[in-house]
């Protein structure tokens, strides 16, 4: 819904079972079904990720699931396995995306995946824009393409060092991620350790400026990774990227020329949230050694969340779920849902939820803000660090 | 009629035919620098597979009942396009039996000109993909976290003809970002013909030494061990595979000579004792030998297991528990809760407390009879409640349910 509230198109859920992400917050049946109605009446799009790599027990499994999923009718099922791909064609009318994690780089692979009848790919993260305008011009399918986010430090789906270092099936959920580690490097004919680096930790993917290139390649649709992300990391990169989109778009439709200095102003705030650094990942040329930090120390960010206004009571206070501690005098900032931007929060007072002033909010408790500036539902509250 | 499975080897050399040929190998899989992706061969500038083309000929004329694979398992970008022109070429042109791909464009693209082996190296582990993918591949490879008891289902449920890795490296990650290079030489391009190999330790998990190789093709990480099933040779005879897969690319040939030798040797007699071939080559292998997941696969299974869970199939989670205070306590309700509902507290510091909601009240503090999806509200303080517990009602009405 965060997205949603904050200009993203469509978005990408998972359900309890056969999604990438285990340990997010995936949605049971009822929820999904509130979230698809929300989104018919916006004119938005849900699509559910079914894009784990089965084994015959989720095929099965999956079979009998399939039925309660279609009579929801989200917009699109997101798969990577050719087996998935052919129970969700052969048995129900549910539009079919492919998954980065089939690791389609090629319009060929367009091309076997349009035959089963896939609706969309999206495009392995490998893929540069000008190769995407290139596959579009040969293969008539919808293409999508990661533009911010964190990266794989391989092909998706190419990887399965969770499975053999940590039980955990790298492909059906678990990945622990071993990619970020240090690793101790040393040559084979020379034991002794060379160094110690953190040799596949990607960055983070950041490519505003490369919305023109988007534009020009005929790109459907641009994906923001991050189903484990907090909410304001959800709200902070879909405001930046629709601020992108819309300014290019109407510099384009108006005939006028994209100022990149413009551009590049829709960039700062997504420093401000939780990151590794950015890089543009694949999207102009192969991704090289600047793409990679190697002396990783910690996430770089500007704010910590502290929690979402859920609506304003009779005083006009506004009702405020906690994930951070705070006090009533810290340095707060609020992500406004009007203009998706941040600026400065300054309170009169805080008071519990029973009404009571205080002066320290902690985790998993709900406030009331008495602010300066009347906060709106949805808005997002932070904590300067 | 007893089944023999082909004994299968890569090549990349007429000298190596010879060898594996001697050794007992009856299938070879021929390695280019520019199609194999972990050739391990020293990159050379690209000749339009020149070289291939001679070598593919030379064996044939050499060899003429060999069966001949090339190996092209590189992940196609739109900027190979003379590569893939090339091998259109060889394909027209160069005797070889099977094309071997990673990549479904390239399996899409050729299985009409050319018998292929689909050898996706991870995914396509269950009988409906692999049923679906034998319209387009000869052969398939099964990936190597199938356990023997889904490859068998698999053979059975699809009868294609399938092939496994018996022995040599497990490859665990395949990065088209060449993390070594990228590091000494920060370009954007792969132009550089340099090829790296380095043992990497995690330092969170000391003890593993893997092996890395970085080339233009990419970076690739191989596990610890090598994967080697000559523990399990009955098991994997059982299955009656067509083809066994030595890999070891990378390593000596003497390793390779004794892996071929071994399994071969159990291939033709299963039930001579075989020891001694088996014993040789523990002795050089270069790594541990494992089975990996061929006996069985247990990722996953321990941690989320029935019970691992708090929650039950039949459970519908309708609030979670916000803020608790001894007056009140705010839920986020998921779905519809009336007055009178009867609800169970999940949470791991609760062993069994059940409640009547008895009443319900807005964030204003005014009376509710109902609390709606999405909505905050607030119900009577029960000693035992928990911080982000969770209220649930068990599913008696024949509402939809995912199965477990």
């Amino acid at each position: 819904m965060v997205a949603f509230h904050y200009g993203a198109d469509a978005v990408y859920v998972g359900v309890s079972l056969f999604g990438l992400r285990k340990y997010a917050d995936n949605l049971s049946l009822d929820e999904l079904s509130q979230l698809v109605a929300f989104a018919n009446q916006e004119g938005k799009q849900v699509y559910v990720v079914l894009n784990a790599f089965a084994h015959n027990e989720d095929i099965r499994a999956l079979r009998s699931f399939l039925p309660s999923l279609e009579a929801i009718a989200p917009h699109a099922v997101i798969v990577s396995d050719y087996g998935v791909a052919r129970l969700i064609t052969d048995t129900t009318s549910l539009p079919l995306h492919v998954s980065t994690q089939a690791s389609v780089t090629h319009a060929m692979g367009c091309a076997f995946w349009k035959e089963l009848g896939a609706k969309r790919v999206i495009l392995a993260r490998e893929v540069s824009l000008e190769a995407c305008k290139a596959i579009q011009a040969e293969v008539d399918i919808e293409l999508e393409v990661f533009i911010h986010g964190a990266m794989c430090a391989s092909y998706s789906g190419k990887c399965v060092i969770s499975n053999y270092t940590a039980g955990r099936d790298s492909n059906r959920g678990g990945c622990v991620q071993s990619c970020r580690h240090r690793y101790r490097l040393s040559d084979p004919k020379n034991p002794h350790a060379q160094h110690s680096t953190h040799i596949m930790n990607a960055k983070d993917l950041q490519g505003i400026l490369q919305i023109p290139a988007v534009l020009d390649a005929g790109i459907a649709s641009l994906k923001i990774e991050g189903r484990m992300k907090s909410n304001i990391y959800v709200a902070n990169s879909v405001a930046a990227y629709r601020h992108a989109i819309d300014y290019c778009v109407q510099m384009r439709q108006s005939g006028q020329a994209i100022n990149t200095a413009t551009l590049r102003s829709f960039q700062a705030p997504l420093s401000d949230v939780s990151n590794r650094s950015f890089s543009a990942g694949g999207l102009q040329q192969r991704p090289a050694g600047d793409s990679i930090h190697y002396d990783f120390e910690g996430y770089h960010k500007t704010v910590h969340y502290i929690g979402r206004v859920h609506q304003l009571d009779r005083h006009g206070y506004a009702v405020c779920d906690v994930k951070q501690s705070f006090n009533a005098d810290d340095r707060l900032g609020v992500l406004c849902i009007h203009t998706k931007k941040l600026a400065p929060l300054h309170l009169h007072a805080l008071y519990t939820v029973a009404g009571d002033t205080c002066t320290r909010a902690h985790p998993n408790s709900v406030v009331k803000l008495d602010s300066h500036t009347p906060l709106a539902p949805q808005s997002l509250v932070v904590l300067y660090a | 009629m007893k089944n023999i499975p082909e004994i299968t080897t890569y090549v990349a050399t007429l000298q190596d035919v010879a060898a594996v040929v001697a050794a007992g190998c009856n299938h070879v899989i021929v390695d280019d620098p520019a199609l194999s992706i972990r050739s391990w061969i020293t990159p050379r500038p690209y000749d339009h597979l020149a070289a291939l083309t001679t070598l593919l000929q030379e064996i044939k004329a050499a060899y003429p009942t060999l069966v001949v694979s090339v190996n092209a398992d590189t992940l196609c970008q739109m900027s190979h396009h003379t590569l893939i022109a090339d091998l259109e070429r060889l394909v027209a042109i160069a005797p070889f039996t099977y094309l071997r791909v990673q990549d479904v464009g390239l399996l899409y693209h050729f299985h009409s000109r050319c018998a292929c082996v689909f050898d996706a190296q991870m995914g396509n582990a269950n009988a409906l993909g692999m049923a679906g993918y034998a319209r387009f591949a000869t052969r398939q490879c099964v990936p190597l976290d199938l356990p023997v008891g889904s490859i068998r289902e698999n053979q059975e449920k699809t009868k294609a003809i399938l092939e496994v890795q018996v022995h040599g490296s497990i490859l665990l990650q395949y990065s088209y970002r060449r993390f070594m290079a990228g590091a000494s030489l920060n370009t954007g391009q792969s132009a550089d013909m340099e090829q790296i190999e380095r043992l990497a330790e995690d330092e969170s998990y000391p003890g593993r030494r893997f092996t890395f190789l970085d080339n233009p093709h990419g970076h690739f990480m191989f596990a610890y061990f090598d994967r080697s099933l000559l523990n399990d040779y009955q098991t994997l005879l059982d299955c009656r595979l067509a083809a066994w897969v030595i890999d070891t690319r990378g390593q000596s040939h003497a390793y390779r000579q004794a892996c071929i030798v071994a399994y071969r040797a159990i291939a033709e007699a299963p039930a001579a004792n075989h020891e001694a071939t088996i014993d040789r080559v523990k002795q050089i292998a270069p790594r541990p030998l494992k089975p990996g997941f061929f006996r069985v696969n247990q990722t996953d299974k321990r941690r989320f297991k029935k019970g691992a869970t708090l929650l039950d199939t039949n459970d519908q989670c309708v609030a979670t528990v916000i803020d608790l205070t001894k007056k009140r306590v705010t839920i986020a309700c998921k779905q519809l809760v009336n007055i009178g509902a009867q609800v169970k507290v999940v949470h791991p510091k609760v062993t069994h407390l059940e409640m009547t909601i008895s009443s319900l009240w807005d964030m204003d503090g005014e009376p509710l009879q109902q609390a709606l999806p999405q909505q905050w509200v607030q119900i009577p303080y029960k000693k035992g409640l928990q911080q982000q517990a969770l209220l649930i009602v068990s599913n008696t009405n024949n509402r939809v349910t995912e199965p477990s």
